[in-house]
């Protein structure tokens, strides 16, 4: 043990479980707790607790929500024949940020990585699949540029199209923003492979 | 590019070594051991990422320390500097690369800006080894000239991963199984055809380089050539080349499931070199093999230096010990037209035929790690 309190040991352990954080910021994390005062210290272990007890996941597009199903499930402004799929809860919030896409969303929880051992039924597919036979006229596939969020969108493609519905997938391209001449050559022939008519 | 100075902390026997580096020749010599070889190891880390002879970083820290360093400031052909610095371990106990002072996204970022050429008895094995080695060298070469492959080849090597992975977790084929191979099949196909065509399409520009080359150490008409062996043994040239590998993929699949690996595709490819139609592996003489090895490297710069906007950078690793009279005259005859050139010998008689040349050429006794300037010449 590193310190002279357990109780202390106990909270770097803790801290160290989270992603991202080594045994070094741990203890510097658990540290900072100690100069806390106790009213604040109560405030963010609430926050842990209400976190676990008050969110869960919607039932119907898998994202996390207080009520179930969500706000944007139930909302009647939402164009319930399109459905955005993406990887992670973060995802969409990337996308409700720019208030440009009016569809639903399903939350796949991940994507296809058989070297980490997810497979398709790690993800939340059928869902998937069931919504989209219930009367979805285009699901949008926005996975992450990387070769597992590729993988992911062709096994998706394949298991949606037979359903009749119109598969598309958001396009890849050059940052806005960014000069042809500053773009990696990887995005650029992307960009290329993705050029639309004018 | 030239490299203007450099600087070893740490790196295998060498405590704390600087040498500033003309743009001509810089001679290394020694005793064997002395650590005149960790100073090229040094450039081509800087150079490439990587040490040409160890590619465990590791094993480059000296004994008794814990973090090994390597800087070197360089200057491009229109004067602009530059500087590269190689720290291990670094930040998660892997390599920190620094290009003027900002660390690296990725080591591809470094390909082709400081372009290389390393010549040391490590690539015997280009000639007389087996095909891993001659694909390492169609690759590095390759990327240096083309970065859309280079990230071609990485795509390709983590689909593969991906898609090994997979084969192994199964015993036996399934509909399942098929299922989940078809995207990684996908796309392992597409990397596959663009690896192959750019390998194809290379091969095609850099033999006229190889022969020059050849020509220019031995006398006669000796010409090598190259045969690709495409392991999946398709046309990638047909416009149908992506399915056609597929198809490959599918054949093999019952022993790729059993054995929990890919069998075909370019990391199985091999380049066979052929000399009067002959295989080299099996056919060519010692002196052949070297002769064969030097040139496919005299050409290598040759290429690079045309089809980059900077002169390459030329590593000779303990290369004229074994050579005889003639083809060592030959080469120093050459070396006067290649870009900046770093030589290591331990033979003290070669040292006054290295030419002089209007680049400038230094000279430094390496003992024990310690670099002593031994002489100058402008
Ligand atoms: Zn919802």
């Amino acid at each position: 043990m590193l310190s002279t309190s357990a109780s202390l040991d106990n909270l770097i352990a803790q801290f160290s479980r989270l992603p991202g954080i080594g045994r070094k910021t741990a203890q510097r994390l658990a540290l900072h707790v100690l100069k806390l005062s106790m009213d604040d210290v109560r405030l963010m272990s609430q926050a842990l607790i209400d976190v676990k007890e008050n969110v869960r996941t919607c039932s119907i597009c898998c994202n996390i929500t207080e009520d179930d199903p969500c706000s944007v499930c139930t909302s009647p402004k939402r164009d319930r024949r399109i459905i955005c799929v993406v990887e992670e809860s973060t995802d969409v919030f990337a996308i409700e940020k720019t208030n440009d896409f009016k569809g639903l969303y399903h939350v796949l929880g991940g994507r296809l990585s058989p070297l980490e051992g997810i497979g398709p039924d790690d993800l939340r597919i059928p869902e998937l699949l069931d919504r989209t036979a219930d009367g979805a006229e285009e699901v949008i596939l926005a996975m992450n540029p990387h070769v597992e969020g590729e993988a992911t969108t062709l096994y998706l493609s394949k298991l949606l199209k037979p359903l009749g519905v119109r598969v598309t997938r958001i396009a890849r391209g050059l940052p806005v923003g960014t000069d042809l001449e500053f773009a990696d050559n990887a995005t650029i022939s992307r960009a290329l492979e993705g050029r639309i008519a004018v | 590019m030239i490299l203007t100075r450099l600087r070893l902390t740490h790196l295998r026997n060498h405590r704390h070594s600087e040498i500033d580096c003309p743009q001509g020749i810089v001679l290394l010599w020694g005793e064997n051991g002395a650590g005149k070889t960790s100073i090229l190891e040094a450039v081509s880390m800087l150079c490439t990422s990587r040490s040409f002879v160890s590619t465990q970083d590791r094993t480059l820290v000296a004994k008794g320390e814990e973090t090994l360093r390597v800087e070197g400031a360089f200057q491009t052909d229109n004067g602009v500097a530059h500087t590269v610095s190689f720290a291990y371990p670094g930040a998660a106990n892997r390599k920190a690369i620094l290009l003027d002072n900002a660390p690296l996204e990725s080591v591809a970022e470094l390909f082709g800006r400081f372009p290389l050429v390393t010549l040391s008895p490590q690539h015997r094995a280009i000639t007389s080894g087996g095909p891993a080695e001659r694909r390492g060298f169609l690759d590095f070469v390759v990327s240096q000239v083309n970065h859309a492959y280079l990230l071609d080849l990485m795509e390709y090597r983590r689909v593969l991963r991906h898609r090994n992975a997979l084969l192994a977790a199964h015993e036996r084929r399934t509909p399942q199984l098929d299922a989940q191979l078809e995207p990684w099949d996908s796309a392992l196909a597409a990397c596959a055809v663009r690896i192959v065509r750019r390998r194809a399409s290379f091969i095609t520009e850099y033999q006229p380089y190889f022969i020059d080359a050849m020509r220019s150490i031995v006398d006669g008409r000796e010409a090598p050539t190259f045969r690709y062996r495409n392991s999946a043994e398709i046309d990638t040239g047909a416009a149908d080349a992506a399915d056609a590998f597929r198809g490959a993929l599918e054949r093999s699949l019952h022993t790729d499931v059993r054995r929990g690996t890919t069998s075909i595709g370019p990391h199985r490819d091999d380049l066979d070199i052929l000399l009067n139609g002959m295989d080299v592996r099996a056919h060519a003489s010692q002196g052949q093999h070297k002769t064969l090895l030097i040139s496919l490297k005299v050409g290598e710069w040759f290429f690079l230096n045309d089809h980059l906007d900077e002169r390459p950078m030329f590593l000779l690793d303990d290369v004229f010990s074994e050579l005889d009279d003639a083809r060592l005259a030959r080469i120093l005859r050459i070396i006067p037209s290649l870009g900046q050139t770093f030589i290591t010998t331990a033979n003290q008689s070669i040292l006054q035929h290295v030419p002089d040349i209007s680049g400038g050429k230094a000279l430094y006794r390496v003992d024990g790690g310690t670099i002593l300037a031994y002489a100058e010449a402008a």
